[in-house]
């Protein structure tokens, strides 16, 4: 997803609303933002990160782990988005927001679509530092 | 049939995508791409065909079956 459409779920008005009217028993909703970090390397600096997606298995994937948390969870509703393109240091790059009866099975879901997130869905990141140069980063 | 390369091996390579012919398994695919590129050699990478990672090197592969080359995945 691109940045203006990806900004967009940033905005949690719309997603607090339907939970009001549509779900009486939502004790909670709880979101995660990953943003980019400012790393040092070397002599030089993160700038921002370059993110590239195999789009429609990325798709398929996210959804899959969407579906997955809320059966494992017993969510109401779960939404992960991640940004494609250019993102700058401090900037999000993976937003994630699930709506749930209590607090508890909540924070464990969020951790468990981040992992999976990290581990399952085709994306890639390009470091580009301050001094121009760039390099692929593999997850830690 | 159309192989897509992305990440660090889009940029080894040189290109997003690649055309083969007459390649019956992954095995003959695995073959033909590290005889033809022979730095994928030390190259970490899944293969995907029709979005879903494969493990077999003998699954049959077909004509219009979309293959992609994975290099590790590092979102978020």
């Amino acid at each position: 997803m691109k940045g203006k459409k990806f900004r967009e779920y940033l905005v949690y008005g719309k997603i607090k609303n339907s939970v009001r009217k549509h779900c009486l028993n939502c004790g909670a909703i709880i979101t995660f933002e990953g943003v980019v970090r400012g790393d040092k390397v070397g002599n030089s600096r993160v700038k921002k990160i370059k993110y590239e997606s195999y789009e429609q298995m990325a798709e398929k994937e996210i959804d899959k782990i969407r579906r997955e948390a809320i059966e494992k969870f017993k969510l109401h509703d779960a939404v992960i988005k991640h940004r494609i393109g250019e993102v700058k240091v401090g900037e999000t790059a993976l937003f994630v927001a699930v709506l749930s009866e209590h607090r508890k099975e909540g924070f464990k879901a969020i951790d468990y679509i981040v992992d999976e997130v990290k581990k399952k869905v085709p994306i890639w990141k390009k470091e580009i530092l301050e001094n121009k140069q760039s390099r692929w980063k593999e997850n830690d | 049939m159309r192989v897509l390369l992305f990440g660090k091996l889009k940029d080894i390579i040189g290109t997003n995508s690649i055309e083969v012919r007459g390649l019956k398994r992954i095995s003959d695919l695995k073959e033909f791409l590290f005889q033809k590129f022979p730095e994928l050699k030390n190259q970490t990478f899944s293969i995907s065909v029709n979005f879903e990672i494969v493990l077999e090197e003998d699954l049959e592969i077909k004509e219009n079956d979309e293959i992609a080359l994975l290099p590790p995945i590092s979102g978020g």
